[in-house]
């Protein structure tokens, strides 16, 4: 029985290699790692735009830049244009013997109020002393929404890696060949598997690291990378037994990406008292245990607990559907 | 004529196979899916901004009662403690929290501020500045100004005082966010996964003998990709938003948004051999165009490499058509850009399938 899987397995390794799939399978995530790790501290940085002119000097110009992004433009009518772009900005121009703020009217309340809040910071007198303590919180908020990110499309990345070989072999025929074998349905699905697994497992533990989301508690991601792959196993099972075609792989995976990609957003974007709306969604558990071992002070217990419900929900789904996917996942010699 | 009933007969072919494929159902359980999300689970108020713990140890009450009359007014959550033991409390709390610290015998004298560790130096900066002006604003201190009263005020100019500001409510500010991230994106896989099955099928050969060409079939691909765009796009605002949308702007805006994609894919589709191959960097692209969703809600976050992104422009044009303010030049810029960059990307799309449907022999 090993030796059937294993030969699957090999087959399945052999065919993805020579189309290039695992190794784009694994580059593209790390590619989005990078631009993840460029874009978290990018929008961590953000406060307010200024738009001024030169003659505002270069001392308050330097000021300003103290407090957030300056861009100097030629004139006014130069401000007034930027002022109007798509984003938020605000001009500061000299006035008389004063300044003007010109806004465009549509503004975030921080843009409307701040440049004035500044300007008389940057001009008048300190009133109070002000000190600064600081938590050594250094991890940005963002950081564990989009960490748990990546390992989880690793799982859908994963499933789309046993899908597709399906759908390959549907289409090949190969799928009819394997049946004039002595390989079993379990056989059949245990060697898909394998690549699958071993896709997600690495793709979450390399993302990590590329996105700079390190040190991480090793043992409780591979816990929750290794349980998710469950996941990518049901995800494949879906995408391989229901299509027929390339096109059909694709409609599938369409609808099986939505709990893959939005759930781990949701749950920092949904307030707690909604999460019950999201309990059946397995990815949901999954995301949750990232989530609690990415955060400060993430526990074994709550991890495993987790962990344990998301696998229950899971198999709850594959059980649900195993007569469908059973059906549809004959091999015929 | 000819070319018109080629271009017809192509673009009903491509409809045909995405109605006998899964794709068709796939996009309307999506739209569904989101209406349910939209109207029942996403809530209508989410407040962003970081929670705010203030602690008056200055034993006059002022710098209290200024923020809890301010601070509230701005949005954002105020938690008022009175002692040590509950500002640490409070501070320790994971989440996004600031912390300020009034301290004086008899008046305000200093401000404490706690961070979380994360912020930027700009952040910080910008939030001492603006307790200064709260200090100067309570009379604190010593400069001897008495209680100022209220704010510093500049001389402000505002160049469109009459346009009204939409803030709609959060549910329904997502949804030109959905409507980017799925209508207008929905031809992605499917116009590659198209692509690639006609390579198999060796249909592409067959169509390299008909009098058809190379335009007129990545043209009647990109019409498909804007009709099945608006498929999903009509049921998602007509059960979200409703009527109130600017429908004459939406519509078009949707459907070249979507053929834009389209061409975009059919030149990325041609540098890879199968979907197995395609569809990753297809996932990336998809979440690199997804990032302006980030300015749409902080219209401050507006880096360069952020605003060169097509969807960027798109994203405040669709708020636009949803939540209509009368700024025409937003649309016409997105709309602008958008055929700039059709205009740079469809002859690419057409230099890349003739190499091939000619050289590699496809």
């Amino acid at each position: 029985m090993i030796r059937r899987i294993l030969s699957v397995f090999r087959r399945d390794t052999k065919s993805s290699l020579r189309d290039s799939m695992v190794l784009m399978s694994i580059l593209s995530p790390l590619l989005l790692a990078l631009v993840m790790r460029a874009f978290i501290p990018s929008v961590g940085e953000t406060t307010i735009n200024f738009v001024v002119t030169a003659d505002l000097g270069e001392s308050l110009v330097e000021a300003l830049r103290a407090y957030g992004r300056v861009e100097v433009v030629k004139d006014l009518a130069a401000v007034e244009a930027r002022v109007r772009g798509w984003d938020d900005a605000a001009g500061i121009v000299r006035s008389g013997d004063g300044f003007e703020i010109i806004l465009e009217g549509n503004e975030s309340e921080e843009t409307a109020v701040l440049p004035g809040l500044v300007l008389a910071d940057i001009l008048g007198p300190q009133r109070v002393g002000i000190t600064e303590r600081d938590l050594g919180r250094a991890t940005s908020p963002l950081r564990p929404m989009f960490s748990s990110l990546l390992p989880i499309a690793g799982m859908l990345i994963g499933g789309l890696v046993i899908g597709l070989n399906v759908v390959e072999e549907k289409e090949t025929n190969v799928a009819s060949a394997l049946g004039t074998t002595p390989l079993g349905r379990i056989e059949y699905v245990g060697g898909h598997s394998l690549l699958a697994i071993a896709v997600a497992i690495v793709i979450a533990l390399v993302s990590l690291p590329v996105m700079g989301t390190w040190p991480v508690h090793v043992g409780q991601v591979a816990v929750i990378t290794v349980a998710g792959t469950v996941l990518a196993v049901v995800a494949g099972l879906y995408i391989g037994g229901v299509a027929n075609n390339q096109i059909e792989a694709v409609g599938v995976l369409k609808m099986i990406a939505i709990p893959f990609m939005t759930v781990p957003f949701l749950v920092f974007v949904v307030p707690a008292q909604w999460h019950a709306a999201l309990y059946w969604i397995p990815t949901y558990w999954m995301a949750m245990a990232f989530r609690t071992t990415f955060e400060p002070g993430g526990s074994w217990a709550e991890v495993l607990r987790l962990v344990g419900i998301g696998l229950a929900v899971s198999l709850v789904f594959l059980g649900a559907t195993w007569n469908m996917i059973r059906r549809r996942l004959v091999l015929r010699g | 004529m000819g070319m018109l009933r080629r271009f017809v007969s192509l673009t009903a072919k491509d409809m045909r196979m995405i109605v006998r494929s899964y794709y068709m159902a796939a996009v309307l359980v999506i739209a569904a899916l989101l209406i349910v999300s939209i109207r029942f689970l996403i809530p209508a108020d989410v407040d962003t901004k970081p929670a705010v713990v203030v602690w008056d140890n200055t034993g006059t009450g002022m710098v209290r009662q200024w923020m809890e009359a301010h601070a509230g007014a701005e949005g954002g959550t105020l938690i008022v403690v009175g002692d040590a033991a509950a500002y640490d409390a409070a501070l320790a709390v994971p989440g996004n929290r600031i912390g300020i610290r009034a301290d004086g015998a008899a008046a305000l004298q200093q401000f404490e501020l706690t961070f979380q560790g994360h912020e930027s130096t700009r952040t910080r900066r910008l939030l001492a500045a603006t307790m200064q002006q709260y200090a100067a604003a309570i009379g604190g201190g010593d400069s001897g100004s008495g209680s100022g009263g209220g704010l510093p005020s500049f001389a402000t100019r505002v160049l469109e005082p009459d346009r009204p500001v939409q803030r709609p409510p959060f549910d329904q500010a997502v949804v030109p966010l959905a409507i980017l991230m799925e209508s207008c994106m929905v031809g992605i896989f499917l116009a590659a996964a198209l692509l690639y099955s006609e390579k198999e099928d060796r249909t592409l050969r067959a169509y390299r003998t008909s009098p058809a060409s190379v335009a007129e079939y990545l043209v009647a691909r990109c019409v498909a990709m804007g009709l099945l765009a608006l498929i999903s796009a009509v049921p998602i605002t007509l059960l979200t938003v409703g009527l109130r949308a600017n429908w004459p702007v939406l519509l078009p805006l949707v459907f070249l948004a979507s053929m834009v994609v389209t061409a975009i894919v059919m030149v990325m589709a041609n540098l890879f051999n199968s979907i197995g191959e395609f569809m990753y960097p297809a996932m990336a692209m998809i979440t690199v165009l997804t990032l302006p969703g980030v300015a749409y809600f902080m219209p401050s976050y507006s880096p360069v490499w952020v605003r060169a992104l097509p969807s960027y422009p798109l994203v405040f044009a669709l708020r636009e058509a949803y939540f209509p303010t009368g700024n025409h030049a937003l649309l016409t810029g997105s709309v602008g850009q958008l055929l700039l960059t059709l205009a740079l990307v469809f002859p690419l799309a057409v230099l890349t399938f003739r190499r091939q449907l000619v050289v590699r022999d496809v």
